[in-house]
C-alpha cells in the first residue's frame, strides 16, 4: 500500500477524486450553517449546492471539459445536473404534488435521450425508442421513490452513497477508471453533505440534495452501462441496490419509525446487492487476464 | 572414400549457388520500384494489404504497439499535378487491436476512444507536397474522439505498377505508400492515465491501393 502511495498517478488520482472535491464541498457545507443561521430553511439548498460544486472540482481536475453545447456525453454531466436539479428544486415549491413527479418525469426522460443520443442514431426507431424508455421510466420510478415527498431524505441520501460506492468499485474492473473516479467523487461529497447533517441536530437533508445525487448518479450508471459495455448482471444488481435502499426508507417511514437506525437501515440493505455487484465485476475482471 | 567427399563438396556447391540464385531472385523482389511510368489514377485503398499501427510509451520505461484490424478508403495521384492529390481514410476506432482483450475492452470505452459515441476514426486530406522523388508531405484533417486537428504524414512511395499475377480484387494497377506522423493523444480529447500512457502517439499508415480509374 506504501508502494502504491508513492506512485504519482495513484496519488493524482485520490487528490484529484476524493481530497480536493471533499475540501470545497466541506468548505461551503461549513459557510453555509453559519450564513443560514437566521434563515434553516436555506441550508438544503447550500447544501445541494456544496454537493454540486464539490462535484464540479472533482470533475474539472479529472475530466476538464466544459464545452458548450457539449461535446461529449459525460460532458453533458453538469449541465445535467444544474439545469435539472434547478427544475426539481422549483417544483417543489409548487402547490399540486403532480408537479413534483411531473418535473422529475420530464428532466429523467429528457436526461436519458440526451445521453443516449449517439447509441438511439445508431439504431432502428423501435429498439431506439424502447432503449430511451427503459432507462427513462427506471430513472423516472427510481427518483420517485427515492424522494417520494417533502420529509427529510436523509435515507436516500445513504442509498445513494451506497449505490456511489458501488459504482466507483466495479466501473474500473469493467473498463473505466474515469467513471470510477467520478463514482469516488460523488460518493465523498454525498458523505461530506450528510456527515454534516447527521452531526447538526435538527438538519434536514432536503429533496435539491438528493436531486443532485440522482441525477449525476444515473447519467454515470447509463455511461457505465452503454459506453463502457458493463454488463447487463452488474447493472441489475447496482438497482437493486437503490430500489431496495428506497423500498426500506419508505417503509420505514410509512410505519412512522425515526431515529439514526432509519436513516443508515437503507444503506445496510443496499450493500450487499453492491457486495454482489463488485463480485461479480471482480470474476469477470479476473478471468479477462487481469490489469495492463 | 575421396570420390564421395568431391561428389558431396560438388552437390553442396551446386546447392549453394541455386540457394544463392534463388535468394537473390527473392530480393529483387523485396526491392520495390515502379514498373511503369503512369502511376496516376484513382485507387480504392485493399483493406486485405494495408494497416494502421501505432507506438506509445507505457509506465515510462517501454513502448506499446497496438493497430486497427479495419482500415478503408481511396486515394488519387497525379504526379504532374501533385497538389491535386485527395486521400480519403476511415478506420473503425472499435477495430482496435493491442493483442490484450481486456485493454482493448477498455481502450473502446468512455476512457479513450469511446467508440459508441465517436465510432470512426478519419483522415482527409487537404494537399500533397512532393518533397523528392519518392516521397513527400501529405496535408490533411485527422478526426479522432470527434475532435478534428490539422496534421501532416510523412509520405514514401513504395512503388506502382501491373500485378496481373494477383487475382480479383488484388490484382490490377498497384500503388503502396508509407506514411507516419506524430500526434499528442490529448490534442483529441483524450488525455486519460496521464501519469502511465504517454501523451505522444506515433502514428503510422501502410497503404496498397488497387487503381479503379486512370
Amino acid at each position: 500500500m506504501w508502494n502504491l502511495w508513492q506512485s504519482g498517478f495513484v496519488r493524482s488520482l485520490i487528490l484529484d477524486s476524493a481530497l480536493l472535491p471533499a475540501v470545497v464541498a466541506m468548505l461551503i457545507v461549513v459557510a453555509a450553517y453559519y450564513k443560514t443561521r437566521k434563515y434553516p430553511g436555506w441550508r438544503s439548498t447550500f447544501w445541494a449546492a456544496a454537493m454540486l460544486a464539490g462535484f464540479l472540482v472533482g470533475y474539472a481536475l479529472t475530466y476538464r471539459d466544459f464545452s458548450f453545447p457539449p461535446r461529449t456525453v459525460l460532458s453533458w454531466l453538469p449541465w445535467l445536473a444544474l439545469v435539472g436539479g434547478t427544475i426539481a428544486a422549483i417544483a417543489d415549491h409548487c402547490r399540486h404534488q403532480w408537479w413534483r413527479y411531473g418535473a422529475r418525469g420530464l428532466v429523467a426522460g429528457a436526461s436519458a435521450f440526451i445521453l443516449l443520443w449517439p447509441i438511439l442514431r445508431q439504431e432502428t426507431m423501435l429498439a431506439a425508442f424502447v432503449a430511451w424508455l427503459t432507462v427513462a421510466v427506471l430513472w423516472s420510478v427510481l427518483w420517485f421513490a427515492l424522494t417520494p415527498d417533502h420529509r427529510d431524505q436523509k435515507p436516500a441520501g445513504i442509498t445513494l452513497l451506497v449505490g456511489a460506492v458501488g459504482l466507483a468499485l466495479v466501473a474500473p474492473l469493467l473498463g473505466s477508471i474515469l467513471l470510477a473516479q467520478f463514482g469516488a467523487t460523488l460518493a465523498v461529497v454525498l458523505t461530506v453533505a450528510l456527515v454534516f447533517s447527521l452531526l447538526v441536530r435538527g438538519s434536514r437533508w432536503d429533496s435539491p440534495s438528493a436531486d443532485v445525487g440522482i441525477l449525476i448518479l444515473g447519467a454515470l450508471m447509463v455511461d457505465l452501462r452503454f459506453y463502457a459495455g458493463a454488463s447487463m448482471v452488474v447493472m441489475v444488481w447496482l438497482l437493486v441496490s437503490l430500489a431496495a435502499g428506497a423500498g426500506v426508507a419508505r417503509i420505514l417511514q410509512h410505519r412512522g419509525h425515526s431515529g439514526r437506525w432509519t436513516v443508515l437501515a437503507p444503506g445496510l440493505i443496499g450493500f450487499p446487492p453492491v457486495a454482489v455487484a463488485g463480485w461479480v465485476a471482480l470474476q469477470t475482471y479476473l478471468a479477462s487476464g487481469g490489469g495492463y | 572414400m575421396l570420390p564421395n567427399k568431391v561428389s558431396i563438396a560438388l552437390r553442396t556447391a551446386i546447392l549453394s549457388i541455386a540457394l544463392s540464385t534463388s535468394l537473390v531472385s527473392l530480393a529483387d523482389a523485396a526491392a520495390y520500384h515502379r514498373l511503369d511510368a503512369s502511376p496516376a489514377g484513382s485507387y480504392r485503398i485493399d483493406p486485405n494489404h494495408s494497416l494502421a499501427w501505432f507506438t506509445i510509451g507505457h509506465a515510462g520505461v517501454a513502448v506499446v504497439v497496438g493497430r486497427f484490424d479495419k482500415l478503408s478508403g481511396s486515394y488519387s495521384f497525379n504526379p504532374a499535378n501533385p497538389a491535386g492529390d485527395k486521400v480519403n481514410l476511415r478506420i473503425p476506432a472499435a477495430s482496435i487491436n493491442t493483442n490484450f482483450a481486456l485493454r482493448d475492452h477498455d481502450l473502446r470505452g468512455p476512457d479513450f476512444f469511446n467508440v459508441r459515441e465517436f465510432p470512426n476514426i478519419t483522415f482527409v486530406s487537404t494537399r500533397y507536397q512532393p518533397t523528392g522523388k519518392e516521397g513527400g508531405q501529405l496535408y490533411g484533417k485527422l478526426t479522432i474522439h470527434g475532435v478534428t486537428r490539422p496534421v501532416t504524414f510523412q509520405v514514401r512511395e513504395i512503388g506502382a505498377g501491373p500485378v496481373p499475377a494477383l487475382p480479383k480484387p488484388w490484382g490490377g494497377y498497384l500503388s503502396g505508400y508509407e506514411a507516419t506522423t506524430t500526434i499528442q493523444r490529448s490534442d483529441f480529447g483524450m488525455d486519460a492515465y496521464a501519469g502511465m500512457i504517454a501523451n505522444t502517439v506515433h502514428l503510422h499508415v501502410n497503404i496498397e491501393g488497387v487503381r479503379t480509374a486512370g
